[in-house]
């Protein structure tokens, strides 16, 4: 039997759900049952898409996939490897969130559009341990980020989110 | 959720200001009730509406409170730890104490940068 193994992390602005399974595991979600609209893949690959149609994205690793339009319909998940997967949630369904992946080569975070929007903005570590002002982030760590400040980032191999409520 | 009995003793009634002075724990703790300072807590905390409602009300309560002892008890000197798991080798977690968070829904660890 191919299983699944998810669990929480809870935050006062978001939630990241973590699910690790085996290849060829299935999950039938229904839309009140989850606030995901983001997914970043840690390892393997897998096809989330809405049920009883041909329509599905690709979950693959090291990329950060929007599934915002997947937020209100009934979702089914099937791995095609072993996998690794968080999700971003929000705490309410009509809540929109932007987000992104902060570049390899982005040695200073790019806060240019949170900066002239004035959103309040995180920056979340999905994998490995990122250096970001001298401090090192673990895994599903997260910091609210102050506008006014600058942040050197070396991604040392690892995976950081932005992410900014819109 | 920790599958534990959670007991309370009501120690005083106070009909005059609606409310109770009430003790509670978990069952299996080393201290006994009464060692439990009481609380006082008003009737408005309460659903007097059938007894079934007024057990649950009361449960809220004591489950809650109790959850925050046992939360609260000082860690034993020999339990305590800051090292983490860092290999898949269980040779290298031989001998060593290791803390991690009970179940899996955590709070996220928030940092400042």
């Amino acid at each position: 039997m191919t299983t699944c193994r998810r669990f929480h992390r809870i935050g006062n602005d978001f939630t990241l759900c973590v699910n690790i399974g085996k290849k060829d595991y299935v999950l039938a979600e229904n839309p009140i049952d989850s606030n995901t609209i983001f997914y970043y893949g840690i390892k393997g690959i897998g096809k989330l898409g809405t049920m009883f149609s041909e329509d599905y994205v690709l979950v693959e690793e090291g990329e950060l996939v929007d599934v915002r339009s997947y937020l209100h319909k009934f979702r089914i998940f099937h791995s095609q490897e072993d996998f690794h997967l968080v999700g971003f949630n929000t705490l309410e369904k009509g809540q929109n969130w932007e987000g992104r992946l902060i570049k390899s080569d982005e040695e200073v975070l790019d806060l240019h559009v949170i900066r002239e929007l004035y959103k309040i903005s995180f920056l979340v570590c999905f994998d490995g341990k990122p250096i970001v002002n001298d401090k090192t982030m673990k895994r599903y760590e997260y910091a609210r980020l102050d506008v006014s400040k600058e942040y050197k980032v070396n991604l040392n191999g690892g995976a950081l989110g932005l992410f900014y409520k819109n | 959720m920790i599958p534990i009995n959670i007991i309370f003793k009501v120690v005083k009634n106070n009909p005059d200001d609606q409310s109770i002075e009430i003790k509670m724990c978990r069952q299996n703790s080393s201290r006994p009730i009464d060692d439990y300072v009481p609380i006082r807590v008003s009737y408005s905390r309460f659903d007097f509406s059938s007894v079934y409602n007024f057990q649950e009300s009361i449960r809220e309560l004591v489950s809650d409170r109790s959850l925050m002892y046992l939360i609260q008890e000082p860690t034993l000197p020999e339990n305590k730890s800051s090292d983490e798991i860092e290999s898949i080798d269980f040779n290298d977690l031989i001998d060593r104490v290791i803390a991690i968070p009970y179940g899996t829904d955590n709070e996220l660890n928030e940092i400042e940068l």
